[in-house]
């Protein structure tokens, strides 16, 4: 533990893991903010399929890298072109099919992860797909944390300033709609924040894992919370403590980064949920 | 002349997938009416509703709601939908849901002083102040539905539609709503939907029933301050006075 610390502090050769934990924890501002949205407007499937679409983006990317020639294009752009295309199809989507929802979004979710494997097959020399699917803090560069910034004021920015109408159109869409406010414009935005925190997360604990870390922070923070800003704030808290306690542990006992910061969520999770059964 | 009536339904047709739902409804509905649309599940009573606010279009005829189209109107409606439909474990509070009557107006959706104050006013009307900062969740049924007219209250409308205020609640607190819905029928006309034939009291008005399966009342038996009788094939709308009871229907 008190290498993981000195590491981090002060070893010139660790810079990788400033930046990874620099970049995790200011992220975590964003993962707590677009998570509550996502458990209280029970999107979270909608952000997997989101996250497994990410993956054709990054292969397109490496593609146009490595086979095409554009050498400054980074496959994070891919991913972030794709991510946001992929939020407006499944929002509209998700507004206009009345039925068979969740059938469409799943074929989007296979022929996301489809499209990506087919581009990586055509990308010459070995690549290594498992730390884009379960993350991997080498990965984490300049790019990422100039994203998580932008991000972070982007979705503070946003969420401040209309915070009433999208606590409104998450609780009780139909009243808002009532109420003369644009219910399908802040859900697509909804979805848009949620694509690019998707990015994001997909670079932290990789495509497969995106999902608990958007999801279980608030799902704890629900349940201490009588407001939804409290509900942001607790859930953040704990992103921020997951992330730094998950790149302890993996750090210390040399485990995969992504799967232990998982690991400690969900644990987190379940004994949160545990203990509120046994006092109750 | 339209301005007469706070709603008119003027020979009014609507289906689902061609399944018609709503058949040649004529309803006129004076201003400061207390009118009840009552019929069993099923009978049109919600698409009845969903016309009126504007999220259905009619396939025929014309919906007036004060003087103008529904969605022009939608300002001056407040809303009381079921509270069954909410997810309880969203985290707000009583205060925040009844403030949720003022936005629409501005760009961001901020609440001003005024909006607050307002807010706190009709939660005293409705005797709720004391929960004013607890979690809607929290709420019993009856205050549930207390807090949901206050939010439809804190629209300022002039039009008060409410669905199914009785479902899941005790008779007495029933008594409670409906001697709260009097008082404020005094400054608003309210159209209120229910499937349940046993609280058509005194307080009402006007009574409109809905049901595909009604055969038709003479119109001879009817004596309301406005008399319609609407049915279209398989759809009967029916306006009575105060004795609407379940017999009357299955008599015919």
């Amino acid at each position: 533990m008190i290498e993981f610390w000195q590491a981090l502090l002060f070893d010139p050769d660790y810079m990788f893991l400033r930046l990874a934990f620099l970049v995790g924890i200011l992220a975590s501002i964003t993962f707590g903010i677009i998570g509550t949205f996502v458990v209280t407007r029970k999107i979270s499937y909608l952000a997997g399929a989101i996250s497994h679409c990410v993956f054709g983006g990054i292969g397109a990317g490496l593609y146009l890298q490595e086979v095409v020639g554009w050498y400054w294009f980074d496959p994070i752009y891919g991913a972030v072109i794709v991510a946001l295309l992929a939020a407006v199809i499944i929002g509209l989507v998700s507004l206009k099919a009345k039925q068979r929802e969740d059938t469409v979004i799943g074929a989007l979710w296979a022929i996301g992860m489809a499209t990506g494997l087919l581009f990586i097959d055509k990308v010459p020399g070995a690549f290594d797909m498992s730390s884009y699917l379960f993350g991997d803090i080498l990965l984490i560069s300049k790019i990422d944390l100039q994203l998580v910034i932008v991000l972070n004021i982007l979705v503070f920015a946003v969420v401040y300033l209309f915070y009433n109408k999208l606590v409104a159109v998450c609780y009780d869409e139909e009243f808002s709609r009532l109420r003369g406010i644009n219910t399908s414009f802040y859900y697509i935005l909804l979805l848009c924040m949620t694509a690019l925190t998707v990015v994001l997360l997909v670079r932290i604990v990789g495509i497969v894992l995106v999902i608990a870390l958007l999801t279980l922070p608030p799902a704890i923070a629900n349940i201490y919370s009588k407001k939804l800003w409290q509900m942001m704030i607790i859930a953040i808290a704990f992103c921020v403590f997951f992330v730094a306690s998950g790149l302890m542990i993996s750090f210390t006992y040399s485990f995969s980064s992504g799967a232990t910061i998982i690991m400690v969520s969900g644990l987190t999770y379940i004994a949160v949920i545990l203990g509120k059964k046994f006092r109750s | 002349m339209t301005q007469e009536y706070d709603l008119i339904l003027d020979d009014v047709s609507f289906s689902y997938h061609k399944d018609p739902v709503l058949e040649d409804v004529n309803i006129k509905i004076d201003h400061l009416d207390f009118a009840t649309v009552v019929g069993p599940n099923g009978s049109g009573k919600s698409t009845l509703l969903k016309l009126l606010l504007g999220v259905v279009k009619p396939d025929k005829g014309k919906i007036e709601v004060l003087g103008q189209s529904p969605i022009k109107s939608r300002m001056h409606m407040g809303y009381m939908p079921q509270y069954m439909s909410y997810d309880s474990q969203f985290p707000i509070t009583v205060s925040d849901l009844v403030l949720m009557g003022r936005l629409g107006g501005s760009l961001f959706g901020k609440y001003t002083k005024y909006d607050k104050e307002l807010a706190g006013s009709i939660l005293e009307e409705v005797r709720l102040s004391d929960f004013a900062n607890r979690p809607f969740a929290e709420l019993s049924g009856g205050q549930k539905q207390r807090a949901l007219l206050a939010r439809a209250l804190c629209c300022e409308p002039k039009l008060l539609l409410l669905d199914e205020p009785t479902a899941n609640i005790d008779p007495s607190i029933e008594e409670t709503l409906f001697n709260l819905l009097e008082e404020i029928n005094k400054r608003m006309t309210i159209i209120l939907v229910s499937h349940d034939l046993g609280f058509v009291s005194q307080v009402v008005n006007s009574v409109i029933c809905i049901n595909k399966k009604v055969v038709v009342h003479p119109t001879s038996e009817i004596n309301g301050k406005i008399i319609k009788e609407i049915y279209g094939t398989d759809i009967n709308i029916i306006r009575h006075d105060h004795e609407c009871i379940e017999e009357e229907h299955h008599n015919d």
